[in-house]
């Protein structure tokens, strides 16, 4: 009973939302959050694998285990390759470190470097909710999709502008262009492969990007194994870095 | 049964739209062995060539006994062997590295310890630990528990320290004041260690840490059993984006130092301030730029250093049989000691993946001593042809006056060329 009341309420408050964003197009902020959720849980575990394929075809792999809590903490544990292994990322808003087990220590690091290399930087990797970083406002929509306009909320967000398209039918995102201050293209996201992780998730496995300033070269980040789970604040601390791993 | 139609629909939309279609299934390593040990580490073959000219008074004392030889080969080979045990209450660590010459085997543990987790919040672990405290790069003013950096070689660790420690760890819901952590280390004397533990022999190091206005801040101190006690703090924070400011100082009690006025060793003690200040950038062309300047006033100054180098000099070319080995066995760790004088300058310049060369990563590093005014200029090429396999060719020039730190170096030119399996 209390089941059917739930996923009755559930489907209210998802119309009520549809309603309100179809009423009041220019609640562009309340369409962000509602993308950020169906993205990612708030709070989650999941495994990832990127893949940077070179103009030639070769191909370089790098698998992590992420932990996220909330809007503004996450974390990233290298699992492969041997040489990258236990290298451990932890981002908490603006601030990004990385901690090197034969370093020692937890180094601060920009989201616009990139410990891979390859096309996806540090922000890509450990990206937080879009709505965290950035101000929406709806530059055009169609039966199909939203195209959003989101801009930096400050100057130390990896990419400056972001054009975002979003299918109505889920409000699932489908690509991201981002650009540059001087509205230099920077790279493009395209989310594929739609598929249900369970537990209510169902989000798009597969983002594949490109550069215009890397021709030829694409990455690819697959999304596995999304878990929603809590986890301590004290996870998303400095000194917990080197101990990321007893978590999974 | 709006939302399963509506999945369904989007999912069927976006496999028709698909041009290539990706397996989202991957083997997550060591899946199956989470609750057993791992293993990992390297293989590595190197060579070390050194240009040692016959002249300096620290190469006569460095290589005493050697022939003499203006070029030294080395070839090694080195297995670096990493054993780890890691659950949600416990963990183990050991790291150790074989060393294999032609005429000679080393093995060391450079760390080896037991951990255990009472809860997220507090945790306890033995035995020989590395820690690495500090926000320097090239430099350490409050490395209280830290093998002693090299500013030649900043990212190689060194031994660990025996010890057991206590680590209390609190975050709070808060946009400013965030993190606080505690650690507490009891440091047996290394010798008594051996067959029993006496607290009047026993060092005990602390340190508080913050994460406060997105500034990390530490707070630490050492209390020594032989009197030399230390206090210090350190911070870091981005000043822009792409611009990375950190700084550490510390005062000690009763530093000893040798000084060799009229060619005559003089020992005393004295209190010592150290301090650095650097920044990290990041720019435009993914330069990332790291500068430091360091600080020790109970280094040598310029003067001091040259009655240092010409009282080896005298010893060497004067003394008896025994005066030398005397002088080996008191002075050889000085010699050895990275960074002996007072102010340093360090500047290092790495860029990744230059000319469109992947995996390529060229840096370049200048120490200069600001006392004498000698250089030691490195520079590391790393290569990574394919995944797990690295080309690394480091190598160093030392330039000064004979009498200065850099110029007074046993070598004048080293180079390494190592090839590195990981697995």
């Amino acid at each position: 009973m209390n089941t059917k009341i739930t996923k009755i309420s559930s489907l209210f408050i998802s119309l009520l939302i549809f309603l309100t964003i179809s009423a009041f197009g220019q609640d562009a902020q309340a369409l962000l959050v509602q993308v950020d959720r169906n993205l990612m849980p708030e709070s989650y575990e999941a495994y990832r694998k990127v893949i940077d394929i070179e103009p030639d075809g070769k191909q370089r792999e790098y698998i992590f285990y992420s932990v996220k809590k909330g809007r503004d903490k996450t974390a990233l544990l290298f699992l492969a390759p041997a040489s990258e292994k236990d290298r451990a990322m932890l981002r908490i808003g603006d601030n990004m470190w990385l901690y090197i087990p034969s370093v020692g220590r937890p180094i601060r690091q920009t989201s616009l470097q990139s410990v891979t290399g390859g096309v996806f930087n540090n922000s890509d990797i450990l990206s937080l909710d879009l709505s965290v970083e950035y101000n929406a406002s709806i530059l055009s929509q169609n039966n199909q999709e939203y195209i959003l306009d989101l801009e930096a909320k400050t100057q130390s967000v990896a990419y400056a502008r972001v054009k975002l398209w979003v299918l109505k039918n889920g409000l699932v995102v489908k690509k991201m262009e981002c650009y540059s201050a001087t509205n230099m293209l920077l790279k493009t996201l395209e989310f594929k492969q739609l598929k249900d992780f369970g537990g209510g998730i169902v989000r798009p496995a597969v983002v594949e990007t490109t550069s215009p300033l890397y021709k030829g070269y694409r990455s690819i980040m697959i999304i596995s194994r999304v878990t929603r789970k809590e986890f301590p604040d004290e996870v998303f601390t400095l000194p917990y870095m080197s101990k990321l791993k007893g978590l999974r | 049964m709006k939302r399963l139609i509506i999945t369904i629909i989007t999912i069927l939309l976006s496999t028709l739209c698909l041009a290539e279609n990706i397996d989202t299934d991957f083997t997550i390593p060591e899946e199956q062995e989470i609750d057993t040990i791992a293993l990992h580490g390297y293989f590595t073959g190197n060579y070390t060539g050194e240009y040692v000219p016959y002249f300096a008074p620290t190469f006569l004392l460095d290589f005493y006994g050697y022939e003499k030889d203006d070029l030294i080969n080395t070839l090694n080979l080195g297995l670096a062997l990493n054993a780890e045990y890691n659950d949600e209450y416990m963990g183990f660590s050991c790291q150790s590295y074989t060393d294999i010459r032609q005429d000679d085997f080393s093995f060391t543990f450079y760390e080896i310890y037991g951990l255990i987790n009472l809860s997220y919040n507090a945790s306890f672990q033995m035995g020989q630990i590395v820690y690495n405290w500090g926000k320097g790069y090239a430099f350490n003013a409050v490395g209280f528990a830290n093998p002693e950096k090299d500013p030649r070689l900043p990212e190689k660790l060194g031994q660990g320290i025996l010890a057991l420690d206590c680590q209390l760890l609190f975050s709070f819901p808060s946009d400013v004041f965030t993190t606080w952590a505690l650690s507490f280390i009891i440091i047996p004397d290394e010798i008594a260690a051996d067959a029993s533990f006496d607290i009047e022999d026993t060092d005990f190091a602390l340190k508080m840490s913050f994460l406060v206005a997105d500034i990390d801040i530490d707070i630490m101190g050492r209390y020594s059993s032989q009197g030399q006690h230390q206090l210090g703090g350190d911070f870091a924070f981005n000043l822009f984006e792409n611009l990375e400011l950190h700084a550490e100082g510390s005062y000690a009690w009763d530093v000893s130092k040798v000084v060799f006025e009229n060619n005559t060793p003089q020992a005393s003690t004295e209190e010592s301030w150290k301090f650095l200040i650097g920044i990290r950038y990041l720019s435009l062309w993914n330069t990332t730029v790291i500068l430091e300047y360091f600080h020790n006033s109970a280094g040598y100054n310029a003067s001091e250093y040259r009655d240092f180098v010409q009282y080896i000099d005298n010893t060497m070319t004067t003394g008896t049989g025994q005066q030398i080995s005397l002088l080996r066995r008191d002075y050889m760790p000085l010699i050895n000691k990275p960074a002996q004088m007072q102010d340093y300058l360090y500047l290092k310049l790495t860029q990744p993946e230059p000319f469109e060369l992947l995996y390529f990563t060229p840096s370049l590093a200048a120490l200069l001593n600001i006392d004498d005014l000698s250089l030691c200029i490195s520079s590391l090429l790393s290569y990574k042809p394919v995944n797990n396999f690295e080309i690394i060719v480091e190598s160093r020039f030392y330039i000064g006056e004979a009498t200065s730190e850099m110029g007074s170096k046993a070598q004048l030119f080293q180079i390494d060329f190592k090839l590195l399996f990981y697995f």
